[in-house]
């Protein structure tokens, strides 16, 4: 099929599909006159039976916590399947690092951009341990705070290049850490049966509101999921970076 | 609010659908394809906020809010969060897919790639 033709079937395609979201979005309320019962009911009871600022945390962690569940496992899935594409294939080995694009230097290690690298990193990483910790509060929560994490050792690696990064963010601890933070949450839901309540019931003091021990679980849950977030994101990162910069075709001199 | 107003954020949502399809089906490289794919998953976040925005209404932090003052919809924020923690994960198994598809077959243009035995 030549690109003419088939862009002649995509357009014919595309006005059809166009056509039917059109029609598909004029029988929605017009926008800004949502009414949910639901979304109301958990905005208006997420402090008086969590203690919780941040209703969406609720949603994600309480209301619908199972979900949340599947999907940190979704999470888990891909990065196991990106590790599993990008790892070494049968014609090639892992060479010596070479930290440049193939036809160009890298220049030498800078000591400017060094200090200001790891004085950043040091500084995303405060900041995503910040929005990990207060999810229940404020927005945030495992999965922002981990994302920002990941930038932290991106940084890192932008600052002292792939073999500093293996070293201090070694595969096998980025590994260790995923699947701790993936098992730690399924545990917490599982506690609360082995106490006898329902799965993921919150069955630790509540704190008080505002303060960063309000919600229970919810802190601790956070805590599982930035664990895992940060360490997943971190491992992509690190594995197309060592696809990048060290794995070569065996026959290469 | 004027009709205009009223159904551009729906309007937006299914444009970003149906121009990040065209750019799969027109598509000459598959980093450009992935990335194009990423705006057609971006069309549903905009859907999602625009369902659940409520005029007047603040944002779902009830911090220093009196009781009973309206909030935009709090479910589909959460939806909104899941969706994008998914979009990232499947982004970087299909650029792990298209590394390894440019290493076998020299190209990472999609309309070259042929179909091989494993």
């Amino acid at each position: 099929m030549t690109p003419r033709q088939r862009l002649l079937v995509f357009l014919a395609g595309a006005a059809g599909l166009a056509a039917l979201l059109a029609w598909g979005v004029a029988g929605l309320p017009g926008f800004g006159d949502h009414r949910s019962a639901y979304g109301q009911l958990v905005t208006r009871s997420s402090v008086p039976l969590r203690n919780a600022t941040d209703v969406v945390t609720v949603v994600n962690l309480d209301v619908r916590g199972l979900d949340t569940i599947g999907e940190e496992f979704i999470l888990f899935c891909s990065v196991t399947a990106a590790a599993v594409l990008l790892r070494r294939q049968a014609r090639e080995r892992v060479g010596a690092a070479r930290d440049e694009f193939p036809g160009r230097r890298a220049p030498g290690r800078d000591d400017a951009v060094l200090v200001l690298g790891t004085a950043m990193g040091a500084l995303v990483v405060c900041f995503g341990l910040y929005v990990v910790g207060h999810g229940q509060l404020t927005p945030g929560g495992g999965f922002q705070g981990g994302g920002i994490l990941a930038a932290g050792v991106a940084l890192l690696y932008l600052a002292s290049g792939v073999r500093t990064l293996e070293r201090m963010a070694p595969e096998w601890l980025l590994e260790v850490g995923e699947a701790v933070g993936a098992g730690a949450f399924v545990l917490i839901g599982l506690a609360s049966l082995a106490a006898g309540a329902a799965f993921l019931q919150d069955l630790l003091p509540l704190g008080s509101s505002g303060t960063i021990t309000a919600g229970g679980t919810l802190g601790l849950i956070n805590a599982a999921i930035g664990l895992e977030v940060a360490a997943g994101i971190s491992l992509v990162v690190s594995l197309f970076l060592v696809q990048l910069a060290r794995i070569e075709e065996a026959d290469r001199p | 609010m004027s009709p205009l107003v009223a159904w551009l954020p729906f309007g937006v949502a299914v444009w970003l659908f149906v121009v990040g399809l065209y750019g799969i089906v027109t598509s000459r490289h598959l980093v450009h394809l992935i990335v194009c794919l990423s705006v057609v998953q971006s069309s549903t976040y905009v859907l999602l906020l625009a369902v659940g925005y409520r005029s007047g209404a603040l944002p779902p932090i009830l911090i220093d809010v009196p009781a009973r003052t309206p909030t935009v919809d709090p479910i589909v924020q959460a939806l909104c969060l899941t969706d994008v923690v998914v979009e990232v994960t499947v982004m970087a198994v299909l650029l792990a897919l298209a590394v390894q598809a440019h290493k076998r077959f020299g190209t990472a243009d999609p309309t070259r790639l042929r179909p091989q035995r494993g």
